[in-house]
């Protein structure tokens, strides 16, 4: 680690304008994002390869928070450790903070003007149809049976229809999900990994019933 | 409404926020509106800027709100509180991961925050259909009651068009987004 701090310096630059790119040219947020940090990371830098990006895909959207900058985290991480985390966050959130500084300006100098309300009316709506769209093609790939069906269903429920705070339909889809895996588990059947979504009857009635059991307890908590 | 309470709220977000940028929606507008730093028309109108402007939704949402109500102190701490609880975990577990291959814990969570996303997603939908789309809430009798009143037909007609080319013609999002702001510009003032 010692005899490399001289010339981590610049690399440490140039891994945080790399970032900086990605957050500066990817617009529609962090889901959109990783692609571009894919070509950028394995294909144009080849600074991890595809199964460590994988990983790094996986980790991301298995833990909190925000994509980008988990993924920013763990190739930074890997390669400078902790600084070069630090540098791959800040170079990815910066530009967003930069803009939207100068969106609040702009928003507050034209407040009140019928043409830009009625344009973001527009693009309200037009964001609306597109989110739905996004909505049905990751739907399509997520929900692969009756398990799928049930979190996603009764996430929204409590969200949309029962106004429940987003925390619940996250801390119960999490505690389905882990039900799922582990009952699984117990009662022999091999889960491969979760991502393929092909699996055999068996494991997805485990997995049904794992998710009603969360239920009532999720119920519970709430009342 | 002090800097710590900012930084808790946003905290709370980067914690329980899953499904990317606009996953997290739903919760970012829950806790918005608890707090009442910005009205839900402000930011739905920041939701629609930020389809357009670079970066993490999140990032972008609480860099608003946060600059909106405290000014840049503001932003830089409601950002730090969503940022944070990405950087952490990930430098845990990738430091358990190195121990343990195996990480039953992490495909359980993936199992259940995969099917969670789109619904989460569909949510922030609604969110934002109910300050253009319709004037009450989507779940509610006076929808059907009071449907003339309650729908607004030109911005439907728009998010149903979107939905035809973006969905089927695989137009790029952004060209509808131009198009709409053009027409709407014109149409819905």
């Amino acid at each position: 680690m010692e005899e490399k701090k001289e010339n981590n310096f610049k690399a440490l630059v140039k891994l945080f304008f790399s970032f900086f790119r990605i957050g500066l040219f990817t617009i529609g947020g962090g889901m959109a994002m990783l692609p571009v940090i894919q070509r950028e990371v394995v294909v144009n830098k080849k600074w991890l390869d595809e199964d460590e990006m994988l990983e790094c895909i996986a980790l991301s959207q298995a833990l909190p928070g925000v994509i980008g900058v988990s993924c920013g985290t763990y190739i930074g991480k890997k390669l400078y450790g902790l600084r070069g985390a630090i540098f791959a966050t800040l170079g990815v959130v910066l530009p967003s903070i930069l803009c939207i500084i100068a969106v609040v300006y702009i928003l507050d100098a034209v407040e009140g003007n019928p043409y830009v309300d009625g344009a973001l009316t527009g693009v309200k709506a037009a964001v609306t149809g597109s989110i739905l769209v996004t909505v049905w093609q990751m739907g399509k790939k997520a929900i692969k049976d009756k398990f799928g069906w049930f979190v996603a269903i009764a996430a929204f429920v409590m969200i949309a229809v029962f106004k429940w705070n987003a925390v619940w339909a996250v801390v119960f889809a999490i505690a389905a999900g882990l039900t799922a895996v582990f009952t699984g588990k117990i009662t022999g059947k091999k889960e491969k990994s979760g991502e393929t979504g092909e699996r055999g009857t068996g494991d997805r009635d485990t997995g049904y019933r794992g998710g009603s059991h969360d239920t009532e307890e999720q119920g519970g908590d709430n009342t | 409404m002090n800097l710590l309470i900012l930084f808790g709220s946003f905290f709370k977000i980067g914690i329980f926020g899953y499904g990317g940028g606009t996953g997290m929606l739903p919760l970012i507008f829950q806790t918005v509106r608890d707090l009442g730093l910005v009205t839900e028309k402000q930011f739905a109108d920041l939701v629609a800027v930020s389809q357009v402007t670079p970066g993490p939704i999140a990032v972008n949402a609480a860099t608003f709100v946060g600059f909106s109500s405290q000014g840049l102190a503001g932003a830089l701490v409601a950002t730090l509180g969503v940022v944070i609880p990405s950087f952490i975990p990930i430098l845990i577990v990738m430091r358990l991961m190195d121990k343990y291959r195996e990480t039953t814990v992490l495909t359980g969570i993936m199992k259940g925050v995969k099917p969670a996303t789109p619904a989460l997603i569909a949510a922030a939908v609604i969110f934002v259909a109910q300050t253009c789309i319709v004037n009450c809430d989507v779940f509610s009798t006076e929808l059907i009651t009071q449907w003339r009143d309650m729908i607004n037909w030109i911005p439907l007609a728009m998010c149903a068009v979107t939905v035809v080319m973006v969905g089927r013609f695989k137009v790029n999002p952004m060209i509808m987004y131009g198009v709409m702001a053009l027409i709407g510009a014109f149409v819905c003032r």
